[in-house]
């Protein structure tokens, strides 16, 4: 627990905690402590019914570091859970002025912050990027007006037509449930049972399946909203 | 599903599985978009592209320093591939390497290029390189003595997006700049994906 921010060493505390055998200290004038900040003379031994005796359940720094750990993955977000993100600035040749009132589009020159994060859609944490997917390109402008998101696709087409069908069409992408494999990617089973059942996916199964589904670097993915 | 996209591509489907093709409508074709086509006819631009320049000790540094030259000036860069690490130096002129063939793998480069002056050393993962690169359509090319160990490797100068000269000079690194520009030889695809190609063994 001595790593964890709201348990960790108080390296404010006086140099001997009242009851406290020095030889429990894991450095002079440095304690352990619970999630509220009460001194900790040991974290290694949890209170028991004398010395071969059950655990008490009374022994609440026990309960709560046992339910910190617990707790403490969160879980990945399902889709486009790995990427990379840059900041960076959009600048506006000015021709949108007759088709939008967004002002970050209205005049030639104006320079607006923006955020972009590229990830990939079916890979979990530690897969790779070089595996066959639609690209994520999601863009955050920083306008006057307030925050702009532009969520994107290197693709301009999609497996379904109603957002209804998305579970579905993911649960069928990501990896076999047995097997865990294959990661990242929709070559497999339950991908083409649902592709060759579900034919209006053709369109975006021919676009995946093609180099697009392998960009050759972030330079080179071409974003756009998916329609 | 693929006999109401194209009757082709359903066919060359079905062969592969070894099944008849069945029979669909596909729709009238609806015409070439540029804007989301892959076939590009006129080379882009090649910032961000990375070109393997395989040298070694004897390579002519002057055509690398060229050619390095003129990919910075157009965004890309180029790192140089030689049996070994190290220092590449004649003279004054110097080229560090960048990557050893043990170090790299096709997989890397959107182009490999053979220096001038480089020995031919028959090393089995040089042929990988370059046939891995010649298989999946990278733009190829050789000045001097260089063209020799592309055609070691089962590579000819004459093949699509293969670029060849005698110096590395501003036509060669203009027309191995265009080549890299339109990010795939496709023109090559048919022979090398027919598998038309055999793995050159060298003893």
């Amino acid at each position: 627990m001595a790593s964890s921010s709201h348990n960790g060493k108080n390296s404010h505390a006086p140099a001997t905690p009242a009851g406290s055998p020095e030889a429990v200290q894991e450095e002079a004038g440095e304690f352990l402590t619970t999630a509220q900040g009460l001194r900790l003379p040991d974290t290694d031994h949890s209170l028991k019914v004398g010395q071969r005796g059950p655990t008490l359940m009374e022994d609440f720094h026990l309960r709560e570091k046992i339910t910190h750990f617990d707790h403490e993955r969160i879980p990945e977000r399902v889709v486009h859970a790995r990427g990379a993100a840059a900041h960076g600035i959009f600048e506006s040749y000015g021709t949108g002025r007759s088709v939008t009132k967004a002002g970050f589009l209205a005049s030639k020159g104006l320079r607006t912050d923006v955020f972009v994060r590229f990830s990939t859609v079916l890979g979990s944490r530690g897969s790779a990027d070089t595996v066959r997917d639609t690209r994520g390109f999601a863009v955050k402008f920083y306008a006057p007006e307030g925050t702009f998101d532009l969520v994107g696709n290197n693709m301009p087409v999609f497996f379904i037509q109603d957002g209804i069908k998305f579970p579905d069409v993911i649960h069928a992408a990501k990896p076999q449930p047995d097997l865990e494999i294959p990661g990242a990617q929709s070559a497999h089973d339950t991908f083409w049972d649902f592709a060759s059942l579900h034919t209006e996916a053709t369109h975006h199964v021919l676009w995946n399946m093609s180099d697009r589904g392998i960009p050759r670097s972030y330079l080179h993915l071409r974003a756009r909203q998916v329609l | 599903m693929l006999a109401n996209v194209d009757a082709d591509l359903c066919a060359r489907v079905a062969a592969g599985l070894g099944l008849p093709a069945p029979s669909g409508s596909p729709a009238p074709d609806a015409g070439l978009s540029p804007a989301l086509s892959q076939a590009v006819t006129e080379p882009g631009p090649i910032a961000g592209r990375k070109i393997g320049i395989i040298a070694d000790a004897g390579a002519d540094l002057a055509g690398i320093g060229n050619l390095r030259q003129a990919a910075a000036k157009l965004g890309a860069t180029a790192l140089v591939i030689a049996p070994v690490g190290g220092v590449l130096a004649s003279g004054a002129r110097k080229e560090t390497v960048d990557r050893t063939l043990l170090t790299t793998r096709s997989v890397e480069f959107d182009a490999l290029v053979v220096a001038g002056g480089t020995t031919p050393t028959g090393d089995i993962k040089l042929t990988v390189l370059l046939q891995e690169a010649f298989r999946h359509c990278k733009a190829l090319g050789a000045w001097g003595d260089g063209t020799a160990i592309l055609e070691a490797a089962g590579i000819t100068a004459g093949d699509p997006g293969v670029v060849t000269a005698g110096t590395a000079g501003k036509a060669f690194t203009g027309q191995l700049t265009a080549a890299v520009g339109l990010h795939r030889a496709w023109d090559r695809a048919p022979d090398v994906m027919a598998s038309a190609v055999p793995p050159v063994l060298t003893s």
